[in-house]
């Protein structure tokens, strides 16, 4: 057992090497990569919404981090 | 003038001063066509990132004094199978029983009690800061809160009128913060390999609609 281990050390390497490297893209993909068609719908829906106030002649509403500090004011 | 004519008057003239202040109110609604012109993110923080969800699918409508913003009234809803992170994975979890249960609770309202806000009129372009007191409801618990809010009013131009929609609008931004234990969601120590802590910040960007 130990002179088969010794033989093919790299080989065995490789596939650990190779098994985590699936695990890792698994977990990457299925719960902490966004969607590329959420972010550029996101983004379509964004530049609509600035469209729309240039048109109405909003220039600057103020972001939230005053809101925030009005909240946290209190 | 004859006494009958001059009681006529004076019922006419008592019923204009009782019925002047709400007759002044118009009603902006939203609803799901305006597309990017409504939003509702949640922000929770975790170790590595900040989780969001977000949605445009927002239904509601508001009861606006512009002569006096504190008279607002309203209600807003969102489909909770519309909130998405990006994430399939994370979706299912959000809508699952353990957290939003969807199912049996298909939507979170928020309905307005009162509101604090300078007595001020709103002209074209006019915007004020108000305190918003109202009631979530979240997977069938009701909680008071209250958001930090700023209200602008615009006028319709010919382009918004022909390209987006053709009424006056608000423009409302509001964030507040909620404890997710309190609507009965404890959070399990991960979701999707990610921990999460208990407080959500909601954050809300509106335009409804004069109709």
């Amino acid at each position: 057992m130990m002179e088969t281990l010794k033989r093919h050390w790299l080989k065995l390497l490789v596939a650990a090497l190779l098994l985590a490297g699936g695990a890792g893209f698994w977990v990457y993909t299925t719960m902490f990569h966004v969607d590329p068609d959420f972010t550029a719908e996101q983004e379509r829906l964004e530049q609509d919404k600035e469209a729309f106030d240039e048109a109405l002649g909003i220039e600057d509403e103020g972001g939230f981090d005053d809101l925030e500090a009005d909240l946290e004011s209190e | 003038m004859s006494i009958r004519r001059a009681h006529l008057f004076t019922i006419t003239l008592a019923a204009a001063a009782l019925l002047g202040p709400t007759a002044l109110a118009a009603t902006f609604e939203m609803s799901p066509k305006q597309g990017g012109l409504n939003t509702v993110r949640f922000e929770n923080e975790a170790p590595f990132e900040t989780i969001t969800g977000v949605t445009n699918h927002v239904e509601g409508s508001l009861e606006v004094d512009l002569d006096d913003a504190s008279k607002t009234t309203g209600k807003v809803k969102v489909p909770v199978t519309a909130i998405k992170t990006g994430i399939a994975e994370r979706d299912e979890h959000l809508a699952s029983p353990e957290w939003l249960d969807a199912e049996s609770h298909p939507h979170i309202t928020f309905e307005i009690d009162r509101v604090e806000a300078p007595s001020k009129k709103l002209d074209n372009g006019d915007s004020l800061e108000a305190k918003v007191h109202g009631r979530i409801t979240i997977k069938g618990e009701t909680k008071p809160i209250v958001a930090a809010t700023r209200i602008s009013y615009h006028e319709a131009t010919e382009r918004t009128r022909k390209a987006w929609i053709k009424g006056d609008v608000l423009r409302v931004k509001a964030l507040f913060k909620l404890n997710i234990r309190d609507f009965g969601i404890e959070p399990p120590e991960h979701i999707a390999g990610v921990k999460v802590s208990d407080e959500v910040t909601v954050k809300i960007g509106l335009t409804p609609a004069k109709k």
